[in-house]
């Protein structure tokens, strides 16, 4: 099954199909998600109407992981089965994985300000983040740092590897340690600790978070697979 | 209207969020698309520069 999905232009043909279908539960969830979030969820009984940054922090924070579990994968099979689509989907991640590593600081430290009283502190939750973020553009350097761009796709597919180990550490460190940041409100044991009011807004925006991850992915992956073609006409004798 | 905006004094904090939000997401959108579109009609045109061999039907 993996080299029916890995062969490149079928890859593309299917992934493509999803494009649409995307695009409209993205938007539709995504609209739906944020009127609750916005206008309908009440201010938590704490922390007020900051709560409400947990709309896009969380989401955020979410793809921020799992796109780097997508790197790290990627990462594998290039680095073992040498497979160019692996390396075409990591570079496809990457650059929106930092984007969302970026988004979950940022959001986070304007959560912070007004609840802790403090943008930033180097809490384990926090620091792990960071790491996670740096990670990211570690590998885009890596894959962009060479003359020929595929002779940067196994340092970087590696360095994606490597920091595999940072990924439990990002979504354990609130029990590992005595963090400041608030230990997991979805995904513990005994279920969600969050109200249906403000769960379901929280569902919705997860839900068109992963769309609109999987739609600027598929896109970048067209336009690096149309550049790895432009590539191989340009090297052909009689192309210019 | 005015008080939805004020957020209990945390407007400033929670629509910064937001719009910090909108900015980068969209700025992704409008890159990764305009990316695609840029070197589909590059593809295009190499395409039609190029003789057409048995190896380029693709």
């Amino acid at each position: 099954m993996f080299d029916y999905f890995a062969n490149p232009s079928r890859f593309m043909r299917i992934a493509n199909r999803l494009l649409l279908p995307l695009v409209i539960l993205s938007l539709g969830t995504g609209a739906i998600g944020l009127y609750f979030g916005l206008f309908v969820a009440p201010a938590d009984y704490q922390q007020g109407d900051t709560v409400r940054i947990i709309y896009i922090h969380v989401p955020s924070a979410w793809l921020a992981l799992f796109g780097y579990v997508g790197l790290g994968l990627c990462g594998l099979f290039y680095v073992v089965w040498r497979h160019p689509l692996a390396d075409i989907a990591a570079r496809a991640i990457a650059p929106v994985g930092a984007v969302f590593a970026l988004l979950t600081l940022v959001t986070g430290a304007l959560w912070g300000k007004p609840m802790w009283g403090a943008w930033w502190v180097w809490d384990a939750r926090l620091t792990s983040m960071l790491i996670l973020f740096f990670f990211y553009l570690g590998f885009i350097a890596l894959a962009n740092g060479f003359d020929r761009a595929e002779r940067g796709s196994r340092p970087a597919a590696l360095l994606a590897l490597v920091g595999m180990i940072n990924v439990p550490i990002v979504k354990f460190s609130v029990d590992w340690w005595n963090t400041l940041h608030q230990p997991a409100s979805l995904l513990r044991s005994g279920g969600p600790a969050i109200d249906s009011s403000m769960l379901t807004p929280l569902v919705l925006t997860l839900i068109a978070a992963h769309a609109y991850f999987a739609i600027l992915v598929i896109l970048r992956m067209r336009a690096l697979l149309t550049e790895r073609r432009l590539a191989a006409l340009m090297l052909r004798p009689g192309g210019n | 209207m005015a008080e939805f905006f004020d957020m209990g004094g945390f407007g400033s904090y929670i629509w910064g969020s937001y719009g910090f939000a909108v900015i980068c997401l969209g700025w992704l959108n409008y890159a990764s698309w305009r990316k695609a579109k840029t070197t589909a009609e590059q593809l295009v045109i190499m395409q039609d520069a190029t003789p057409v061999s048995p190896t380029n039907t693709e």
